[in-house]
């Protein structure tokens, strides 16, 4: 039910309401949420920055319920790339030894193998993901948006009892 | 910037922070109170904790710990305690704490409420703990305590049960030398048989010898033949013979350890003597058992105590943990990976804590005032790189004082504990003394003064204590029943001081137990004086007794002995005597051969030289 509401939500979003930078920044943002373990001291400090500025926070929890799955498939290649900066690149030893020995640094977790290689994986396409991102939603908007709405399933989606009554819930009293 | 986030959320969070922080002082004091009940078994009670942010510190104005082998009694409380944290270990997780301030330490005190809660079924082990060896030894050691009582002693004697085979070893050892003459005899059985089977090669031989006819020894052929015949039975006989005596040898040789054996039964009978003495109870009034008797209950009892809390130790501070082993780690868990570390610490560590007692003694004058530093409380000393350790002296207004110098080394596989304890002008109350049976009594008024060391590396144990009983008086509980109570309590009644000596120790394997004091030479003389006699003659009777049923036994064993050696020796004998006949007999012919050669040789030379004389005389014709 949240899901569909969420589904809806996001076509709407694409189609009009916030900007196109409000929506790929929290697509973006959501990305990095999604990659990069929940519990480590940049993940809250991630959150804070999602919560203070104005993003669109349903792109950033469909965005990080897509790149959830897509870090459990990658979790793989992140324990290896977090191996290489961590083991392998030696002249970063001395970083991580001075981090590993400052007070906050451990908290986080940069010496786990998983949480670093999310971490540079995620900051990386950060970019890639916001610019996309924005290019996409101006394209949905001038050449796909009128036809999805014709479609039958967002349709049926739209007019379905569980999201009906979800928007009722949601707006009551607003 | 989402404004209505920061005010809505961001804002009613630092109000709910600042909420948390005021309730958090109560958290943590009840969850410092049931950290301390779960390790100290006992109510641990916490007044006014406070908490403070810069430096993060914690304050509280009493603390309490019960007892928990006697609840209304607390194991120390404490005025005011102050230690901070350091933030940035604090940050990692970890309670590194450089220095807490306890003040007003004061040991044993009263409590108002009952201490005492609920404890969980201890955990098995799999290693006895050093208490309960030491209760073991010590129950050994009261049932060796002997008896003063004679009547009582000659009452109770029962031989039946005493003198049993399994109490002599010197019968036991009978049993085996009787074993061993059996299967000696049938050794020797085998020897004979076979010597008697060799009987008839000797009757051959005879036959032989028997045969050779001097008076048909005429012609050079028939000579050598007889001598043939002759060297062939003396090489025979000569063979049986060196036989006979390798067999000789060895049986006798047998026979001689057999009896060898026998003077070790002497030495057997009068350990037989002494064990069945002791399981008899019977008192040794030249040796010092009489600390055992009179004070040994009681000392022994107070050792127990304090060897509990030894053990507690031991079980509760933290042990050496190794590194753990590499785990595989599974998807979205990673690898964590190690880097060198300037400094490592411990989850928790309370580098000092500085404890000083209460000035104002006559508010309390029975409770200990202790002052001193305990230095490294951590739950891993292989990291911190140091020992526990504990320095407290404590006091009393009535002049009492006691120190305590203690270590616990955790930092290799196995565990070493140290102690030295010191207490001087200690009153000790109503002592027990003697027991049921013999001088019941008490030591009263008496004051202490305790020198005690004890070493536990691993799973050894050595302790050993000097206490001085001072200005004492003995009450006695009854009127004296016989002769040895009477003198002990004359001997009891003159003296006002005493030293006990003490030591334990499990260094061999099992844990000993020594007790002495010089009580014992007083006490020892006197009552020899007076007891000896009738002790002497209940001595005699069981050293009889015993020394009569193992002579029943060695009879017993010496009788099959002597008739079994009797009878082979005879038969050796018979057979030696027979050899020798026939070898005499062979000797006898010999000569005759020889005489009968020599004489045969002189007929033959007469007969040439008779022949070569006609020879000479018919040429000296011819011419």
């Amino acid at each position: 039910m949240f899901w569909l509401q969420l589904i809806k939500n996001f076509i709407q979003i694409l189609r009009s309401g916030q900007t196109p930078a409000q929506i790929a920044g929290g697509f973006a943002l959501g990305a990095m949420v999604g990659l990069m373990p929940i519990v480590t001291l940049q993940g809250l400090l991630l959150w804070l920055i999602i919560f203070i500025l104005n993003v669109n926070l349903t792109a950033v929890f469909l965005s990080a319920t897509i790149f959830t799955l897509v870090a459990y498939l990658f979790d793989p290649a992140f324990h290896a790339l977090g191996y290489f900066f961590l083991v392998d690149v030696q002249s970063l030893h001395g970083l991580w030894t001075s981090l590993y020995n400052a007070p906050i640094a451990p908290l986080t977790r940069f010496n786990n193998t998983v949480a670093l290689g999310s971490f540079i994986s995620s900051f990386i396409l950060f970019l890639p993901i916001y610019l996309g991102m924005k290019r996409f939603v101006v394209a949905y908007r001038i050449h796909v948006g009128a036809s999805v709405e014709k479609w039958k399933i967002y349709q049926i989606i739209s007019k379905s009892a569980p999201v009906r009554w979800y928007d009722k819930i949601r707006n009551l009293g607003s | 910037m989402r404004k209505k986030f920061v005010y809505f959320v961001l804002v009613p969070l630092l109000a709910l922070s600042l909420v948390l922080y005021f309730f958090l002082a109560g958290w943590i004091e009840s969850s410092l109170e049931s950290a301390g009940e779960a390790i100290v078994g006992a109510r641990v009670e916490i007044d006014h904790l406070s908490l403070s942010l810069s430096p993060i510190a914690v304050q509280f104005t009493h603390l309490q710990v019960a007892n928990p082998r006697d609840p209304w009694k607390n194991i120390f409380e404490t005025g005011r305690v102050r230690f901070a944290l350091n933030f940035g270990q604090l940050l990692r997780g970890k309670y590194i704490i450089e220095t807490a301030e306890v003040n007003n330490l004061i040991i044993g005190t009263k409590r108002s409420t009952n201490g005492s809660i609920p404890r969980p079924p201890p955990l098995e082990s799999g290693e006895s703990s050093i208490f309960a060896e030491a209760t073991s030894a010590l129950v050994r050691e009261a049932q060796k305590a002997p008896v003063f009582d004679l009547a009582k002693i000659r009452k109770e004697l029962k031989f039946d049960s005493l003198l049993n085979v399994k109490n002599l070893r010197s019968v036991q050892y009978i049993d085996t030398l009787k074993r061993r003459v059996q299967q000696a005899n049938q050794q020797w059985q085998s020897t004979l048989a076979d010597l008697e089977k060799s009987k008839q090669r000797i009757a051959e031989i005879q036959t032989n010898i028997a045969a050779i006819n001097l008076n048909d020894l005429k012609t050079l052929d028939k000579i050598t033949a007889a001598v043939n015949n002759a060297n062939s039975a003396y090489k025979g006989l000569n063979d049986l013979n060196e036989t006979y005596k390798f067999r000789r040898g060895a049986l006798t040789d047998e026979i001689n350890r057999l009896y060898a054996s026998t003077a070790k039964i002497d030495d057997l009978a009068k350990a037989d003597y002494e064990t069945v003495a002791r399981l008899a109870r019977l008192p040794d009034l030249s040796t010092k058992g009489i600390a055992n008797l009179l004070l040994g209950r009681e000392i022994l009892h107070q050792v127990n105590t304090y060897l509990s809390w030894i053990d507690y130790a031991r079980t509760n501070i933290p042990k050496y943990t190794p590194a753990p082993d590499f785990e595989k780690p599974s998807r979205f868990e990673g690898q964590d990976i190690e880097f060198p570390v300037e400094r490592s610490y411990p989850r928790w560590w309370i580098k000092k804590v500085l404890i000083s007692g209460g000035e104002d003694k006559t508010q309390n004058p029975d409770y200990l005032y202790a002052r001193g530093e305990v230095l490294n409380v951590t739950n891993n000393q292989a990291l911190t790189g140091f020992p526990l350790t504990v320095a407290l002296a404590a006091s009393k207004s009535g002049g009492s004082s006691y120190s305590i110098d203690a270590s616990f080394d955790r930092r290799t596989d196995s565990p070493v504990d140290n102690y030295k304890i010191t207490a001087s002008d200690v009153p000790a109350g109503d002592v027990a003394f003697g027991q049921q049976d013999f001088v019941p009594s008490k030591i009263s008024n008496a004051t202490l003064a305790v020198a005690a060391e004890a070493t536990v590396p691993g799973r050894r144990f050595d302790a050993s204590a000097r206490i001085l009983f001072q200005r004492l008086t003995f009450v006695f509980d009854r009127d004296p029943k016989n002769d040895i109570e009477r003198i002990t309590r004359s001997v009891l009644g003159s003296i006002t001081g005493f030293a006990v000596a003490l030591r334990l120790w499990n260094t061999a394997g099992s844990l000993e137990i020594a007790l002495t004091t010089d009580l014992d030479n007083q006490l020892a003389a006197r009552t020899k004086s007076v007891l000896g006699d009738e002790l002497t003659r209940i001595q005699n009777e069981v050293r009889a007794k015993v020394n009569q049923t193992i002579a029943e036994k060695r009879a017993e064993f010496e009788k099959l002995f002597n008739q079994k050696k009797e009878e082979a020796i005879a038969r050796l004998g018979s057979y030696g005597g027979l050899l020798g006949q026939n070898l005499s007999l062979l000797d006898t012919k010999k000569k005759d051969i020889d005489a009968r050669v020599e004489q045969e040789k002189k007929k033959q030379t007469d007969a040439v030289k008779k022949k070569a004389e006609d020879a000479l005389k018919g040429l000296f014709k011819k011419r």
